[in-house]
């Protein structure tokens, strides 16, 4: 069975993937720039299953308004650093509590 | 790795023959070797040629050397002199100096020229052969010391910009000289090494091209890795708060610099650690490309960032204005999965950390620093030293280094000496007394009434000089009639040549006073005795301590204006009309405020035409300016000169005019010459 195929519905779920995940946003820059924007939507587009308090966590970090801006980097029309005027590569690496600080 | 003009060295300068030989001669021939004293020279030049490793034979040529004997002075004489020298650089930091050692006694040669005619009478007098020996001997003994000379515009100053330069102080040098080749002028090269040291360790080679091209003369080639290490790093280091001799990264002692100091106030809110990883510097044909490496930690994750600048330089207002434009900025994120979750949330945050880093280390630091480093090149740009200015005219990047060219005005050779007298004149009028008098016109018979006036004169005359020392000063001396004026004011004897106009009796003195004044350059002469007419030759000898040059002025006192009624100037009018068949077109000029005076325009140009046939050119000024011809008081032609309306000169005495206005004072022949014109006009003037 893939990892994925299980629902992930905590942090601590999601922590035991960790190799799986960066594999996948560390494949290339658009996919660490979709990861970064919403993870929450990259995540579930490549099959995680995410339910439950991960999902409602996830979703309280992403940016209301980053439909559009999600959409138009995916179809390559955009970077999402691209207003800043300097080129900006991504790399995710392992580590970090997952847990934002105001949680702990 | 060869670098084909600095060959291994940090600098190349080059100079070019007729510029370095003319910098010799100046500093060396004419400033030290011979000064005032035995021989002046008036002008020289020199030629650096190879003579051997860091040889060379000044070959001098002086024009115009003038040497004192006794109490006058041989002038305008030539010589071609051989110095053998050493050349070598002054290790010191500040102004490059080189150090001119004399190895041999100097070979003097008469060079006939100038002065053949002497040079001939020297020789046909055997003297030649003496005055070479004393030349030979004066530059040899003028030559007894090594002498430094001051290469102009190479000046690195330590304290421009709060930043040390000493690792641009010279430690080795080599000079080497160049033929002509295409494109290159003829130059001396001096190759130096800083005390910089560099990681990339350059290995020294030959030199195989140069980089001063014809119709410049001088270049200053810096080698990349000068560039690097005495302009970039030295700033990077102060930005940093390092001392500026500390290496930075790109040197190669593995410490990396934080940058956090450098960062502005809100930039440090985000980033917690930035440190300079390296900064590499790699020259092209026209630019020369900056990589810059930082990295550092934000909030939970690293950053890592490059800039990559270009640096290009142009001369704007003569001296070297870098220009830097950064090309491209990347910045790498090491973004921890976790802490991404845990502390961002957003991308707020993590943009404005990449903002900070590009602004304030990328941007403002790492543009900045390249900028003050290339900034330091503008010291290329003059200090005027002394009479040398030089211009820096292109300024090029390429892959052999920085080189920055330009032109240097070299002071003009010393003119030979000279000096002029200008002069003013002012008159006062004393009213005398009136009288009757007859047989002043061709009607004997008849009487005329007539006033007498006195003219007080006020001479003033000052001398200008040009061409002497400075130090020490000329002495000025003057003599009217040949007795010496002393200073301050005085009352002076004169023995003259003078009559008085009315009884015609001769007078053999005359009382001026004199006022000299405390720099004894103007001299201010009245006449005291109103009814004298009296001439004065004055003199003014300018003696420099090798020769005595003068100059002379000729004026002629009238001191008695006689003043006739109408009656006389009708009567006059008659008369030369009987006499002058062309009377018609005569006309009477009678200013209210002059004495009158008789204007014959058709005659005026006749005269012009003849003086132009005598002298051979037109009268000059101001024979030529305001003049008129006129009879004086006692009926015989006159020519009127100037603007001061009551100054009469006999014709007998034009001469003597001419003569001063010519410029030519003391020879005979030339005096005789000018004669001519006098009994020409005299000829002209009779009544006929």
């Amino acid at each position: 069975m893939r990892s994925w195929d299980e629902p992930l519905e905590t942090v601590e779920a999601l922590e035991r993937h960790e190799a799986e995940l960066l594999a996948l946003v560390n494949h290339d820059q658009q996919s660490a720039e979709l990861y970064l924007l919403w993870p929450l939507r990259f995540l579930r587009e490549r099959g995680f299953r995410i339910e439950g308090a991960l999902a409602t966590h996830l979703d309280r970090l992403t940016d209301r308004h980053a439909a559009d801006r999600y959409e138009a980097i995916e179809r390559g029309h955009a970077e999402l650093f691209d207003r800043l005027g300097m080129t900006v590569r991504l790399r995710f690496c392992s580590g970090g509590s997952f847990v934002r600080e105001e949680d702990q | 790795m060869t670098n084909t003009i600095t060959g291994g060295h940090d600098l190349a300068i080059e100079i070019s023959q007729d510029a370095f030989s003319a910098i010799v001669a100046q500093r060396l021939v004419r400033d030290h070797v011979v000064p005032g004293g035995a021989v002046r020279v008036g002008s020289a030049r020199a030629t650096v040629l190879p003579a051997g490793p860091a040889t060379v034979e000044l070959s001098v040529q002086i024009d115009e050397g003038t040497i004192a004997v006794g109490p006058g002075a041989l002038r305008d004489l030539a010589f071609d002199a051989v110095i053998p020298a050493t050349l070598s650089v002054v290790p010191t930091a500040g102004p490059l100096k080189l150090l001119v050692e004399p190895s041999a006694m100097p070979k003097v040669t008469w060079r006939p020229g100038v002065a053949a005619s002497l040079a001939q009478q020297a020789t046909a007098l055997g003297l030649a052969p003496a005055i070479v020996d004393f030349v030979q001997g004066a530059i040899a003994i003028g030559l007894n010391e090594s002498r430094e000379i001051e290469l102009p515009g190479l000046e690195f100053d330590p304290t421009q910009d709060g930043l040390s330069l000493t690792a641009l102080r010279a430690c080795k040098a080599e000079i080497t000289t160049q033929s002509a080749a295409s494109g290159h002028p003829a130059m001396v090269t001096l190759l130096l090494t800083t005390m910089t040291r560099h990681a990339s360790g350059a290995t020294k080679s030959l030199r195989t091209s140069a980089a001063l091209v014809a119709g410049q003369q001088i270049a200053v080639t810096i080698s990349p890795e000068a560039v690097r290490d005495g302009l970039l790093c030295p700033a990077i280091a102060t930005q940093v708060g390092e001392p500026a001799t500390s290496l930075c990264p790109v040197c190669g002692d593995g410490t990396a610099r934080s940058l956090l100091r450098v960062l502005p106030a809100e930039a440090r809110e985000h980033i917690s650690a930035a440190n300079l990883d390296a900064i590499a510097l790699a020259f092209h044909q026209g630019h020369a490309t900056c990589s810059v490496s930082v990295s550092g930690k934000a909030k939970g994750f690293g950053l890592a960032a490059g800039l990559e600048a270009e640096l290009r330089v142009s001369v704007v207002g003569g001296a070297v204005k870098p220009d830097v434009s950064v090309t491209s900025t990347a910045a790498d994120l090491d973004i921890p999965t976790g802490v991404h979750f845990a502390t961002l949330g957003a991308l707020v945050p993590i943009e404005f950390a990449i903002e900070a880093l590009g602004r304030g280390l990328l941007g403002s630091f790492a543009t900045g620093a390249i900028d003050v480093g290339l900034k330091k090149l503008g010291v290329l740009a003059p200090p005027p030293i002394a009479g040398m200015t030089p211009t820096v005219t292109s300024a090029e990047i390429h892959p052999q280094g920085l080189t920055v060219q330009g032109t240097i005005e070299l002071a003009k050779p010393i003119a030979k000496p000279t000096i002029a007298l200008s002069e003013t004149l002012a008159v006062a009028e004393l009213y005398l007394g009136s009288g009757v008098t007859s047989n002043v016109t061709c009607f004997a018979d008849r009487s005329y009434s007539y006033s007498d006036y006195a003219a007080m004169h006020t001479w003033t005359v000052t001398v200008s000089t040009a061409g002497f020392p400075t130090a020490p000063l000329p002495a000025i001396s003057w003599f009217l009639n040949d007795t010496k004026v002393l200073s301050g004011s005085r009352s002076v004897n004169l023995t003259v040549d003078g009559e008085d106009p009315r009884t015609g009796v001769l007078v053999a003195q005359a009382i001026v006073s004199t006022v000299l004044a405390a720099d004894q350059r103007t001299l201010t002469v009245r006449s005291t005795v109103p009814l004298l007419d009296f001439g004065v030759h004055l003199r003014c000898d300018v003696d420099d301590g090798i020769g005595v040059y003068n100059a002379t002025l000729m004026r002629q006192f009238t001191c008695l204006q006689r003043q006739f009624g109408p009656e006389y100037f009708a009567d006059q009018v008659a008369c030369i009309k009987r006499d002058n068949p062309r009377s018609n077109y005569l006309h009477l000029r009678w200013p209210a405020s002059d004495p009158p005076g008789w204007e014959f325009p058709g005659r005026l140009d006749e005269i012009r035409a003849q003086l132009e046939k005598i002298l051979g050119q037109p009268p000059r000024p101001p024979i030529d300016n305001p003049w008129s011809a006129g009879i004086d008081l006692a009926g015989a032609p006159v020519l009127r000169f100037g603007t001061h309306g009551v100054y009469h000169c006999r014709v007998s005495r034009v001469a003597q005019q001419i003569a001063r206005d010519s410029g030519e004072h003391d020879e005979l022949g030339r005096l005789r010459d000018l004669l001519r014109p006098a009994r020409a006009i005299r000829s002209l003037l009779r009544p006929r």
